[in-house]
């Protein structure tokens, strides 16, 4: 019995061994913050193209590796008109300062997919939830949500506030409880509409914000003219983000895709497209690291000050640019991490302006 | 002087221990029943994530090595006192409706309890014991014992060791969150033949289970546990 009591204990003592920490692996987001045409002729645009590229193992800061000899331009074709892009210059600066931002997140009715394309979306609910709270206090932020033709949008709690944590739980119901699928597009439109207007009335800063968070409706049904409200959000001196976090591909309706594209560029916003290339195990609760790295720093892109690549490039086109269009272009970065080299692409968008 | 302060705890443990009408045995705990209700819908984690929180039912676990020692004082031949130091353990997993469907992923901790009980057996003469016990059960700690743990890992091509069980980081973090010490208020019924006996008890936290109370996350509100615990007496004074 003495000994049956001695093995109790010891393996008591055994248990109570401490759980070693988890490893978590290397990771980097690359976005860009604004584009901007120098110069363009018929055939010819020269285009300012801001990026990011932020290292995990530089405490999320711009990667430390030199990337100019790692840059390589696309080419690429829409209908019958060649793109060639050609990289001029590259160095790194600091983005002038915006001052204090109000910015508000629209959201629609849950996550916009259909269920087994889960994985591409894991880490939206995560991803506005930290953007709002590395946002505030110094800024206010918003949150909306695309509701119902009767009442297209509905503003969560307060509007704008400087206490993240009012959000918390409306969004994990908004999230858990939202649907996956949408076919109606209807609302959206009278939503950004009235959010604008919004916007107007109760930002306290001059530096306004807006991120779409929407995608994949089946049908896409025009109430409002779009380039009316791609206008209306350009006066307003309102500054439209595009966080794309699933495929281009995966868009069940192209022209909702470029209306967000074109409202994007024009108002000169951050766009960043969720890279395909990073694996996780969302079965085992992990989380799309890149997307939650690029969301914490967002803020301070927005707000300015932020220390970014810049680079030259001209874009040659067989065809002719168009005046009031946007065209977009892409290029290769080689990485190196931790672990493996790495291409990224990195797409970007830039609008031919009259 | 410490000599002699060490002498003076070796007798007064000697005279408790070898006291007339005390009975000391091992407690072991296999199986349990429990229930964690949260105030909120939803639990806001660290990492900006949230899972679905509570689903107000009770649960069924096998606690692993759930084990300690009891020491019995028979007042009367009816009446008992008992007191305990045991290292439980407390599992959770279902209660996280979000976790349950994926695998393994438990919500689990040891404490040490240290109840203190006063009892009635009814039929102190008889072949089989029937008694009824109740208590304070004090408990202190939240361990994270290796022996329950559902971590896993890969070797990554560095031949580093590497843990794709994110959730360790929720599960610590809800752990984090419960008071270092609360009470609970104990009711058992206990059926006892020679020196072993079967007991169910019926444990609610009567003290505060948050460590803070955040009012934008959901907070724990109410414990219940439904323990079985197996005694068996290895030194009993009185038969002696």
């Amino acid at each position: 019995m003495k000994y049956f009591i001695i093995i109790i204990f010891l393996i008591i003592i055994v248990s109570c061994k401490k759980q070693e920490d988890q490893l978590v692996k290397n990771y980097f987001s690359c976005g860009v913050i604004s584009t901007e045409l120098l110069s363009h002729t018929l055939t010819q645009a020269v285009v300012k193209v801001r990026f990011f590229v932020l290292d995990k193992s530089n405490n999320g800061e711009l990667i430390r590796q030199n990337i100019l000899n790692n840059i390589t331009p696309i080419s690429s074709s829409a209908g019958n008109s060649q793109y060639t892009a050609t990289f001029d210059s590259l160095k790194t600066i600091t983005t002038p300062n915006k001052g204090n931002s109000s910015t508000a997140v629209l959201i629609s009715d849950g996550l916009d997919q259909t269920i087994n394309m889960e994985d591409y979306v894991n880490g939206i609910e995560p991803t506005v939830r930290k953007f709002l709270h590395s946002s505030v206090p110094n800024n206010e932020v918003l949150l909306a949500k695309v509701s119902n033709n009767n009442k297209p949008i509905e503003i969560i709690n307060n509007g704008y506030t400087r206490n993240a944590n009012e959000f918390d739980l409306k969004l994990a119901d908004i999230y858990k409880n939202g649907n996956y699928t949408a076919t109606d597009t209807l609302p959206l439109l009278d939503a950004i509409d009235s959010l604008i207007d919004y916007m107007n009335v109760k930002s306290t800063y001059s530096n306004k914000n807006l991120i779409i968070l929407y995608s994949r409706r089946v049908s896409f049904l025009q109430n409002l003219n779009l380039n009316t409200l791609i206008n209306k959000a350009k006066q307003s001196n309102i500054t439209c983000h595009f966080i794309e976090l699933s495929p281009t591909y995966t868009w069940e309706n192209n022209a909702l895709r470029t209306f967000i594209v074109n409202l994007n560029t024009i108002t000169n916003g951050v766009y960043f497209e969720k890279n395909l290339y990073s694996t996780y195990y969302y079965d085992d609760g992990e989380l799309p690291m890149e997307v939650l790295q690029f969301s914490g720093k967002l803020s301070n892109m927005l707000v300015g000050n932020f220390q970014c690549f810049e680079s030259i490039w001209t874009i040659n086109t067989t065809s002719t640019f168009n005046i009031g269009s946007v065209y977009t272009t892409s290029f290769v970065l080689k990485l190196s991490t931790n672990y493996e080299q790495k291409d990224i692409d990195i797409p970007f968008h830039y609008y031919i302006n009259p | 002087m410490r000599k002699f302060l060490i002498i003076l705890l070796l007798i007064v443990i000697r005279q408790i221990v070898f006291a007339q009408k005390t009975e000391i045995g091992i407690i072991y705990s296999p199986i349990l029943v429990s229930k964690l209700t949260f105030d909120e819908n939803y639990i806001i984690f660290n990492d900006y994530t949230s899972l679905t929180a509570g689903d107000n039912k009770f649960h069924a676990y096998f606690t692993g090595i759930s084990t300690g020692v009891f020491y019995k004082y028979k007042h009367t031949k009816n009446l008992f006192f008992q007191t305990e130091l045991d290292f439980f353990g407390n599992n959770f997993g279902s209660q996280i409706p979000d976790w349950a469907s994926s695998r393994e992923k438990n919500f689990t901790y040891s404490s040490i309890d240290i109840p203190l009980i006063c009892g009635y057996t009814f039929n102190p003469g008889g072949k089989y014991k029937l008694k009824i016990y109740g208590g304070l059960n004090n408990k202190f700690g939240k361990f994270i014992t290796a022996f329950y743990s559902t971590l896993s890992y890969t070797i990554n091509d560095n031949m580093n060791q590497e843990y794709y069980y994110a959730d360790i980081s929720r599960k610590k973090e809800l752990i984090k969150k419960i008071n270092f010490y609360y009470l609970n208020i104990v009711g058992a019924i206990g059926i006892s033949r020679f020196a072993t006996s079967v007991d169910f008890r019926l444990e609610k936290n009567i003290t505060n289970l948050n460590k803070t109370k955040n009012n934008y996350n959901a907070n724990f509100k109410d414990l219940f546990l439904i323990r079985l615990c197996l005694c068996h007496t290895i030194h009993n004074k009185i038969q002696n």
